[in-house]
């Protein structure tokens, strides 16, 4: 990608009216902005904004978009929250340089239908805040998208999950993964999003007692499509086998 | 643009275009250790470290690292020199296109984990592709190493 200005905005405003404009486009780790080939006016770089931090508040848990996906990986509350899952989700993504630089905002708002962190923040119940549009659910914002607003902060609830599970599935390492899911159980409730590429990710929630029904109904409840990496009927199977995977390991451990 | 930024321990003033990658602008300055394999942050080639962690300077524009710290291999040859004989042992490096890279990656992980695991090694170097090797050779160069290490040879 090219662009002929560049501009480090001081204050989420001044970037959010950066991102209004046309013609300008808003950077995070450029990992993916870089695969297009085409000419901007100006490229807004968010890194002075103080969107690189992961805390706890009494609401939760709160990421900055800036947050690259190594950060995320490696962070110990996140670990704990997660887990674990969050490690075993975020590793297998091309290599240690590259996420030190991709962002778990840039990976959220590109809305990819392969994305590992999309799909375990869903799972984990996320909400995404948008200097615009404001605090949104993670799975209303994945099926509608917000052009042209400025992703800042993703939100975890502050109950943390009793059981986390993630799988993923590549054809070969490092590639995309062709489908990756998660499930979260807390109390009764398991909640789990599949992200089928090239479909976009679905949540469903499930009472826990339902376990053998789950399987079957993700697999033939959901949408799925086929392209290179594999059919929709393969994708169809690996969601039931995921799905009674994550149940054995939730039922051992829970 | 007018950038200032740290490299290899000294400071450079550079005018760089707003959209000139980090690879470009250090290849410019003489650190021809810096490859260009795929432009598409897939290679691992391109392996700098900003502010002491490894990135892909393909795909880091050089504005971003205005008042950071950048080390490239040329600036590290005493670090690296403490391995890269026991990879060449294992006929490890055949073209050796990818070797500065994979060198790089490598001094990241052993400054993080001075004592991983194969499996960590594989994982922290499955960004770093090699046409040539095949891999098991750079896994075995480097497990020589920490073994030396251990065993107080080096
Ligand atoms: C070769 C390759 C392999 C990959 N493999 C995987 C994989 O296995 N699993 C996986 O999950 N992902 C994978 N990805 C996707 C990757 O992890 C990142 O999600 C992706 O590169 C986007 O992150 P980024 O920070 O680089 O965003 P960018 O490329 O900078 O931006 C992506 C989009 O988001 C917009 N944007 C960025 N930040 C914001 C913000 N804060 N507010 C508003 N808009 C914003 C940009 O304008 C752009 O439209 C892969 C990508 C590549 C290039
Ligand atoms: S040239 Fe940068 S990753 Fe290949
Ligand atoms: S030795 Fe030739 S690419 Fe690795």
């Amino acid at each position: 990608m090219n662009f002929k200005n560049y501009v480090q905005p001081e204050t989420v405003s001044e970037a959010l009216s950066l991102a209004k404009q046309s013609g300008t486009v808003i950077l995070g780790g450029m990992m993916w902005l870089n695969l297009q080939k085409r000419t901007v006016e100006t490229a807004v770089d968010l890194s002075r904004l103080g969107l690189d931090r992961i805390e706890s508040t009494p609401d939760g848990i709160r990421i900055g978009a800036y947050v690259t996906l190594r950060q995320a990986e490696t962070d110990p509350t996140l670990v704990d929250y997660t887990r674990g899952a969050v490690g075993k989700a975020l590793a297998p993504i091309v290599g240690v340089q590259f996420r030190n630089t991709a962002t778990v905002g840039g990976s959220v708002f590109g809305r990819f239908g392969f994305s590992d962190p999309t799909t375990l923040f869903t799972a984990l119940g996320a909400s995404v805040v948008l200097a615009e549009r404001g605090v949104i659910p993670m799975e209303t914002f994945i099926r509608e998208g917000a052009p042209r607003d400025l992703l800042t902060h993703i939100l975890l609830p502050k109950e943390k999950p009793d059981a986390v599970s993630v799988f993923a599935q590549r054809n070969s390492a490092t590639d995309f993964p062709a489908l990756t899911s998660a499930f979260c159980l807390r109390g009764e409730n398991l909640r789990v999003t599949v992200s089928p590429a090239p479909v976009r990710g679905e949540t469903r929630e499930f009472p826990f007692s339902d376990a053998e029904k789950i399987p079957e109904a993700l697999a033939n409840g959901l949408k799925f499509d086929s392209n290179r990496l594999a059919s929709a009927a393969y994708r169809a199977r690996l969601t039931g086998v995921f799905a009674s995977r994550a149940l054995e390991e939730m039922k051992k451990g829970v | 643009m007018e950038i200032t930024f740290t490299l290899n321990g000294k400071p450079v003033s550079v005018s760089v275009s707003p959209d000139t990658p980090l690879l470009d602008l250090l290849r410019s300055l003489g650190m021809k250790s810096v490859k260009c394999g795929c432009e598409n942050t897939v290679c691992g080639l391109c392996t700098v470290f900003l502010d002491e962690k490894p990135v892909l300077s393909c795909s880091v524009p050089a504005a971003r690292v205005s008042g950071k710290s950048v080390t490239t291999l040329e600036g590290l040859t005493e670090e690296a020199e403490a391995f890269i004989g026991f990879i060449a042992d294992q006929g490890a490096d055949q073209c050796g296109f990818c070797n500065p890279g994979y060198v790089m990656n490598t001094i990241a992980l052993l400054r993080e984990n001075p004592d991983p695991t194969d499996d960590e090694i594989r994982a922290c170097l499955a960004g770093n592709l090699c046409r040539c090797s095949g891999y098991e050779g750079q896994l075995r160069g480097i497990r020589a190493f920490l073994d030396a290490k251990k065993e107080g040879k080096r």
